[in-house]
């Protein structure tokens, strides 16, 4: 088989990298680049084959060329460009603009560090750890920059983090790769927010990488949400480590997105560690999102809850995979996980796998899928009452892809949410 | 007396079976009828037929409200036009609260007679005024709508809809099954309370029971998809006695 496009542009955009950093290439972090390029190449793009990529086909993606950008941006401010998310005014904002850091926003409190990965030490970033997606790998690889996020210990953070991924995009369609990393010190708290924008109307590729650590009685929340990206191909790996008595939130919401690979993992590694791992897909049109999720109870005593709601109109189409390990040790863990799929259309799918794992035997754990139409019973009760179909449906199914969003911590991007997903679903003002 | 609900010679099947076999009924302004008969026979259909189940084929008849032919109007302009059915088992809705679908379902009725919507306050106070007759508890408002609610409550709520609505004709589709002794008193109170000469109400029951509370100009019997025999207040009193073989028997012969 011939090489696929996008492993060469991968390779090459590394080669360049490389050749960028002449003089630089024997640092730690080159080295650490350098092995995940081998990861990278020792995975290779995924085919439908293999387990994790079973009903999602990368080769229309891998197919066509796309052109790494670390350092591209028209000119103008940020704010031409991304629209303001109601809630997070008073966020601290940090933009990713085709790659490169720009902060903007209100000013960072006491405890807090933000800095670009270059001004990172190596131990700040622990990069032997590979993530197992070939293209949080390939990311890991291309990223000369990306940023980390320390909050020291016993500081709440006020504000929340708001990381915007912003590509802009040409004729050509770009590559952007992107790393994260946010650390909660030993009973601190932060919330960050995670949001994708594509500027332009051509295609975007954009792999990204976090990699989250929650201290010992720490909390943090990580909310990734792709809302104005109707061009971007996205895949995504979440990571997150949680020590003893800590809590970590993940929460995927994709109201508008071409195609989305989230993978959240959340390690549970000290004992009373919680983890809870949220997803909302609205989806039409012929709109794809993917999540993987993983859940490793390593020690006794741990919570974990995951909870996934997917609605699908038009010829979208959905993949929930929950797996939950249970390791030996890891005696009375509880972890429950549920995901539902509500079909409006003939033409949408959805493919929901959950996986338990449990090696325990002391422990609570329970999985439900479910993938149906809209109970007529219920709409025909509404209607009977004197609401339109049409308002019926609208009504019953913000109902149901609410629930999720409820879950949310921030009050007013939470009423936005709710307000965007009415909107989309033709609820708004029921 | 002009007739609110005519029904002639109607005919529905479900999956090619046909359940009502020419039902004939007329309701006048300020009626009430109630509607008996075995279970089986086709009363919750002739229910769902009125409000516009699309399920239910009607292969034969017609219904006229107020004129109008109801088998042209969608279910939603066949409440707006004034008919409401109080379900024998209301479905359970989670995550949409009572009170903001009452609001929607009230404005879309405001909406179709050309009305503003009642703003928030008004609606409040409409809501408030509405569950005395029932005698409900506001917390109910903002839980999801029936869900979790006992049968009892799910029945209450129904006759709480019906006060938000007022409707010209109420199918109440055995309201009674479920209240406990002064519950069924309460609820009968509400739906007296909301008769007026131009309103009428059908009452589907098992019992003679809520008949002394809501007392019937009309009792009729429904059986095997016909009403068999019609009569006044006292059928009720005799199928109470003497259950319904009697009248099979009857029909029988005359068949
Ligand atoms: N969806 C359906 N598919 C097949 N048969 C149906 C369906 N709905 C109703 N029927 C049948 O139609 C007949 C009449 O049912 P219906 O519910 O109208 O009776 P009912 O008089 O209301 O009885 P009850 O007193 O028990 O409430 C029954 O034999 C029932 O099984
Ligand atoms: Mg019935």
């Amino acid at each position: 088989m011939s090489t696929l496009p996008l492993a060469t542009n991968i390779q090459d955009a590394f080669d360049a990298l490389a050749t960028a950093m002449y003089g630089t290439s024997a640092e730690p972090f080159h080295s650490a680049r350098k092995a995940a390029m081998d990861g990278f190449n020792e995975r290779g793009i995924p085919t439908t084959r293999h387990e994790e990529w079973k009903y999602t086909n990368v080769m229309p993606i891998a197919a066509k060329t796309w052109r790494h950008v670390q350092n591209v941006w028209s000119d103008g401010t940020i704010t031409d460009h991304v629209h303001p998310v109601p809630g997070l005014q008073n966020a601290i904002g940090i933009v990713l603009r085709n790659g490169i850091i720009h902060l903007t926003g209100s000013t960072i409190p006491d405890g807090v560090e933000i800095m670009p990965l270059s001004s990172a030490s190596v131990e700040d970033v622990n990069e032997s750890d590979l993530h197992d997606n070939p293209f949080a790998v390939a990311a890991m690889a291309l990223s000369s920059e990306g940023v980390l996020v320390r909050v020291a210990d016993n500081v709440q953070c006020p504000h929340t983090i708001h990381v915007m991924v912003c590509g802009e995009t040409d004729d050509d369609g770009i590559l952007l790769t992107t790393r994260v990393f946010v650390s909660a010190g030993r009973n601190a708290q932060v919330d960050v927010i995670e949001t994708h924008h594509t500027l332009g109307g051509a295609d975007l590729l954009s792999l990204g990488v976090c990699s989250a650590v929650v201290h010992e009685g720490a909390r943090m929340s990580y909310v990734k949400i792709i809302d104005d990206a109707s061009a971007l191909h996205h895949i995504g790996q979440l990571t997150a480590r949680v020590e003893r008595s800590g809590t970590f939130a993940s929460h995927s919401i994709n109201l508008n997105a071409g195609f989305v690979r989230n993978d959240a993992q959340i390690k549970l590694a000290g004992e009373l560690s919680q983890g809870f791992l949220y997803g909302t897909s609205i989806l039409d049109g012929v709109q794809y999102v993917d999540n993987h999720t993983v859940v490793d109870h390593m020690v006794p005593h741990c919570h974990s809850e995951e909870l996934y709601k997917g609605v699908y109109n038009g010829a979208s189409a959905g993949v929930f995979n929950g797996k939950i390990f249970v390791r030996p040790q890891a005696q009375k863990t509880t972890a429950y996980q549920s995901s539902h799929s509500l079909l409006l259309s003939g033409k949408a799918q959805v493919n929901a796998k959950p996986q338990l794992e449990i090696w325990a035997d002391d422990v609570k754990c329970s999985h439900g899928a479910t993938t149906g139409q809209l109970n007529e019973d219920a709409v025909f009760y509404l209607q009977a009452r004197g609401l339109e179909r049409s308002k019926a449906v609208a009504m019953l199914t913000n109902a149901f892809a609410a629930e999720v969003l409820e879950k949310l911590p921030h009050g007013e991007l939470k009423n936005h949410l709710l307000q965007r997903l009415a909107d989309k679903l033709g609820a708004a003002g029921l | 007396m002009s007739s609110l609900l005519e029904i002639k010679n109607l005919h529905a099947s479900i999956e090619d079976r046909e359940i009502l076999k020419g039902v004939d009924l007329v309701v006048h302004a300020g009626e009430v009828h109630a509607i008996m008969g075995p279970n089986g026979s086709g009363k919750s259909t002739l229910a769902s037929v009125l409000a516009g189940k699309e399920d239910y084929t009607v292969t034969e008849g017609s219904i006229l409200l107020n004129g109008k032919d109801l088998m042209e109007l969608s279910p939603e302009d066949r409440s707006h036009e004034g008919l409401f059915l109080a379900f024998q088992y209301p479905v359970e809705i989670p995550g949409v609260s009572t009170a903001n679908f009452l609001k929607t379902a009230v404005n879309e009725h405001r909406a179709y007679r050309g009305d503003e919507p009642l703003d928030p306050g008004a609606f409040l106070a409409l809501m408030k005024e509405k569950m005395k007759l029932v005698e409900m508890d506001p917390s109910f408002l903002q839980r999801s709508l029936n869900e979790g609610f006992s049968g009892g409550e799910k029945k209450r709520n129904e006759i709480f809809q019906m006060a938000m609505l007022e409707p010209t004709l109420a199918v109440l589709d055995e309201t009674d099954s479920g209240l406990d002794i002064d519950a069924l008193r309460i609820v009968a109170g509400g739906v007296n309370a909301l008769r007026t000469p131009n309103n009428a109400t059908v009452v589907i029951t098992h019992y003679q029971r809520l008949l002394d509370y809501i007392v019937p100009d009309v009792v009729h019997v429904l059986w095997n998809g016909r009403i068999v025999r019609s009569g006044d207040k006292s059928l009720a009193l005799e199928l109470e006695k003497r259950g319904y073989d009697w009248i099979k028997n009857e029909t029988a012969v005359e068949a």
